[in-house]
């Protein structure tokens, strides 16, 4: 019961998310079409244009045939920045956000884990002011401003990686679409490492702030399951001290942060805009910024769109997730 | 009650202070943010250069290197980076105060609304918030600013319509806990309103959570309205805005970093600051805001 009543409420989001970005974006004042036809474009052509791009409907007109544009052929509409269709777009475009955002997450997760654990262990001491601090740091960043000094000092000074883009040579074979994995896969080395460079200045300036905020909240979860019961106990029978913090309390903490690191991931997405543009990452969030800047409305609503899908997605997932990681809820619904 | 209440009032204020001055990197975030607002309210007298704030140029000396004279170097057409930082220092600031503000009266009412009254009014308040939720904050604003036409002020503007969200969510949650304290109770037997309920009895119980997250939120506005402005959506030259400062100066790398560098650092100093002492704050009140 609990499970369907958020399926609907998620199901709410998406509508309303649709609705509200399909809206705004057509209520824009200026004239996209007469910027994407050129400054050559007939009254018209530009009155053509909106004819077949169905602009001249009333909105909720407008709406009910793009929803069923999706539904019937996938369409999400013309882009004006592409000049193709945003379905094909994103289609395109989405494994390179998306292999971005999984590194990104994946190397925050490896630091902030022994991080936030040690900085609990010796709470009030050095060690841990120190982690505060760490962490005050990593979300003080702006992403352009790092990513471009990172740029600076590991590209340009000390060149040891590329400035932009995704890969130098050619891409491996399209199995998932992720260079890094389809690199693997195919066992094509040179190729891993140059993506893995490409992804690297990327993947840490945008790590930097998911990075800080599981430190703090592994380190509080932590703290909160110290003073339990079974922790004694585990003590007093000459348990591994490593065994006790790392397998029974880091579960039990680690489960009670992943609604947060499940929100950091559509945040991410966000923070992927200003990312993707520094480093001329070929991924969504970068023609989704192109599209905000340039009005491409189709464009915009179809970004928004795939960015709210994931955030349903990731939540529902968490929803599960939570389940198996810790049966009292179980027991409780 | 008798002349003895302000007084014990002012000797329990000292002691928060006492205790309070003893977070170091909280006082170092305060006295930070103290310098830089004084900075940007003296910013015409104290700029070595106030003109280059605006139209001056001075190619003759474009990007020179920092030194004596232009002790953060001048930029791309000769103009006094420092004393650019000065004004932005003011820019940034009142988008802080503006943002927080707008969406400060929008999203706590709202709040406060659903989480008092429940049942019908709750639902829409609340599926209203969790639509605009779903976006990050930085997505949405850019979009709605775009739409307004990108300027700074629409760039405030568009930040503070995205930004109530997380407020209204504040003050949701802590109105449904305090609605159950004894004091509501008491309050409502004896006759008070539902509108003296929520804003003289619930309202200033949620203070210090409402000021922690204001001390947070201030840092993590200034990044998104900078962000904005970087990506070309805010704020355009030569306005003497920090993100616009980064965009325009990193044309210049990697020769020439200070005119990319100092702005950068700039937001990075201020935006740290307001972490620091919204940290010391939460630690200080003992309240759990994210």
């Amino acid at each position: 019961m609990y499970f369907f009543r958020r399926l609907f409420y998620m199901f709410l989001v998406v509508v309303g998310v649709s609705m509200l970005m399909f809206a705004l974006v057509r209520v824009i004042p200026g004239d996209p079409i007469g910027l994407a036809l050129g400054a050559n474009a007939t009254k018209e052509d530009i009155e053509k244009m909106r004819h077949e791009m169905a602009l001249d409907q009333p909105l909720h007109v407008q709406y009910i045939r793009y929803v069923q544009e999706i539904f019937w052929h996938s369409k999400l509409g013309m882009s004006l920045v592409e000049k193709r269709d945003v379905m094909e777009v994103i289609r395109d475009k989405f494994p390179a956000t998306l292999e971005l955002v999984l590194a990104a997450i994946c190397l925050a997760m490896i630091f902030s884990i022994p991080l936030g654990v040690t900085a609990a262990m010796n709470r009030g001491g050095w060690w841990d002011h120190f982690n505060r601090l760490l962490a005050l740091f990593g979300v003080s960043f702006p992403h352009f401003w790092s990513g471009l000094m990172f740029q600076f000092i590991f590209g340009s000074i000390l060149a040891l990686t590329p400035l932009t883009g995704r890969i130098g040579g050619t891409p491996p074979t399209d199995i998932t679409g992720f260079y890094l994995l389809d690199s693997l896969l195919t066992l094509n080395w040179g190729a891993f490492k140059d993506s893995l460079l490409h992804i690297l200045g990327p993947a840490v300036i945008l790590s930097l702030g998911p990075l800080a905020n599981i430190t703090r909240l592994i380190r509080a979860n932590m703290i909160d399951e110290v003073s339990k019961d079974y922790i004694a106990v585990s003590q007093a029978t000459g348990m591994n001290e490593l065994i006790v913090r790392y397998k029974y309390m880091l579960r039990n903490a680690f489960s009670s942060s992943l609604t947060t690191i499940g929100f950091l991931i559509p945040l991410m997405l966000g923070s992927a805009f200003v990312v993707e543009k520094v480093f001329a990452w070929p991924g969504m969030a970068r023609f989704g910024a192109d599209a905000i800047i340039a009005s491409d409305f189709n464009g915009v609503v179809g970004v928004t769109l795939v960015i709210c899908l994931a955030f349903v997605f990731v939540n529902l997932t968490i929803d599960i997730l939570y389940e198996v990681l810790d049966p009292r809820i179980r027991v409780k619904r | 009650m008798n002349e003895a209440a302000p007084a014990k009032r002012k000797e329990g204020l000292a002691r928060s202070w006492v205790r309070f001055r003893k977070n170091h990197l909280a006082m170092a975030g305060l006295i930070f943010l103290i310098v830089i607002t004084v900075a940007a309210i003296l910013a015409p007298w104290m700029a070595p250069y106030p003109k280059d704030a605006g139209l001056g140029v001075h190619f003759d000396k474009a990007l020179s290197p920092p030194g004596p004279g232009h002790i953060f170097g001048t930029d791309e057409a000769g103009r006094d980076i420092f004393s650019r930082l000065l004004f932005g220092a003011r820019l940034s600031l009142m988008l802080a105060v503006i943002v927080l503000g707008i969406a400060f009266s929008i999203g706590v009412p709202l709040g406060i609304i659903a989480g008092y009254f429940g049942g019908a009014v709750d639902e829409i308040i609340m599926r209203i918030t969790d639509i605009f939720s779903s976006i990050p904050a930085l997505v949405m604003a850019m979009a709605v600013c775009v739409l307004l036409k990108p300027s700074l002020e629409n760039s405030m503007i568009a930040i503070a319509l995205v930004w109530w969200r997380s407020f209204c969510r504040l003050a949701y949650g802590e109105t449904l806990s305090l609605k159950q304290e004894d004091f509501v109770t008491v309050s409502r037997s004896l006759g008070s309103s539902s509108f003296y309920i929520m804003f003289r009895e619930i309202l200033p119980n949620m203070t210090s959570s409402l000021l922690v997250k204001i001390t947070l939120d201030a840092g993590y506005a200034i990044l998104v309205g900078t962000s904005i402005s970087y990506l070309g959506a805010g704020a355009s030259p030569p306005t003497p805005e920090w993100g616009i400062m980064v965009a325009e100066g990193r044309h210049y790398l990697p020769g020439s970093w200070w005119p990319s560098l100092f702005p950068g650092l700039a937001i990075f100093l201020t935006v740290l600051s307001f972490n620091l002492l919204g940290d010391g704050l939460r630690d200080f009140f003992d309240v759990k805001v994210e």
